[in-house]
């Protein structure tokens, strides 16, 4: 039990100044026919797997210093090279986050709840 | 006493913008209501609105170049002045909500696409509590023309069906007829 509401925020701010944390980026290259409109379909076990890169996290930055406030994730803002699929989640989750988006925009901004570095001013 | 006619590109213009305006309310009140459909139907929403915004543009011109024709003379000077202000109001709106959500759209730092690799510039700074505002007053300026809209069809049906005095058939009818 913690009694602490942001303990998943620090623990990851403590990760991350201890050492930078990483993803790897893997790719599973679809065949034809394969289900893209439905999440919930697996694609067969056998389908390549690329790996394309690792995403390395070596600081972090809260509302106060960073932008993650006032950005709307929106997985269909793509950049050139970038096509939707037809999963009908993106649309769904562009939907639900541009209302989320408008609300938080509109309310009185706060100091961060958040605070990202050790001093609360750098990282 | 014969009621004149509004020229040809007047009539054009009014039903082609009637359709589309028709088609983005309906859209708009569609998409903020959707989740799978939301994403194409925002697709059709922004360069409609675009299109709109270019159609009254040119439907403003084309008034002043060709005005209005005169109003039967018997109708009473306070539906002269309702007919007057509705009108006035429905151009302010159709210059007003598209110009609204395009600033809105700037604001928020969205890309403004319009189709493909066709996009505009933003007409706004970007900024949190611009964006939150411009899209309350999008979605008001939007009812408000959907109120105006049915204001302004009631009348043309009172024209139409109850004094039968050739307003509604001056902008309604199809055949040419010779000028009074």
């Amino acid at each position: 039990m913690t009694t602490n509401k942001n303990y998943l925020f620090d623990n990851l701010i403590t990760r991350i100044h201890s050492g930078p944390v990483q993803w790897r980026l893997n790719v599973t290259l679809g065949q034809p026919g394969d289900p893209t409109n439905d999440a919930t379909l697996p694609w067969p076990a056998d389908r390549q797997h690329i790996d394309v890169g690792t995403l390395t996290i070596d600081h972090i930055e809260g509302e106060a210093e960073g932008a993650c406030r006032d950005v709307n994730f929106d997985p269909l803002v793509l950049p050139d090279g970038i096509e939707p699929s037809d999963d009908p989640l993106l649309s769904a989750r562009s939907a639900v986050y541009s209302q989320s988006f408008t609300r938080r925009e509109g309310e009185t901004k706060s100091p961060s709840a958040v605070i990202t570095s050790d001093d609360g001013k750098g990282r | 006493m014969a009621q004149e006619q509004f020229p040809l590109s007047s009539r054009i213009l009014h039903w082609t913008m009637a359709v589309m305006i028709l088609t983005m309310l309906f859209i708009g009140i569609g998409m903020v209501a959707s989740l799978e459909d939301y994403h194409w139907l925002v697709s059709i929403h922004k360069p409609l609105g675009i299109a709109v915004l270019i159609m009254v543009a040119i439907r403003l011109i084309n008034r002043l170049i060709h005005p209005a024709p005169p109003l039967p003379a018997e109708l009473p000077a306070l539906e002269r002045v309702a007919i007057t202000a509705s009108i006035i109001t429905l151009y302010v709106l159709m210059f007003a909500l598209p110009l609204v959500g395009w600033a809105m759209l700037s604001a928020a730092g969205y890309p403004i696409v319009l189709y493909g690799p066709l996009s505009l510039p933003p007409i706004a700074p970007q900024s949190p509590m611009l964006y939150a505002v411009l899209r309350t007053t999008h979605t008001v300026l939007a009812f408000m023309l959907f109120a105006t809209f049915i204001g302004h069809f009631s009348g043309a049906m009172m024209h139409a069906l109850i004094f039968r005095d050739g307003v509604f058939e001056s902008m309604a009818s199809w055949k040419s007829r010779s000028r009074a």
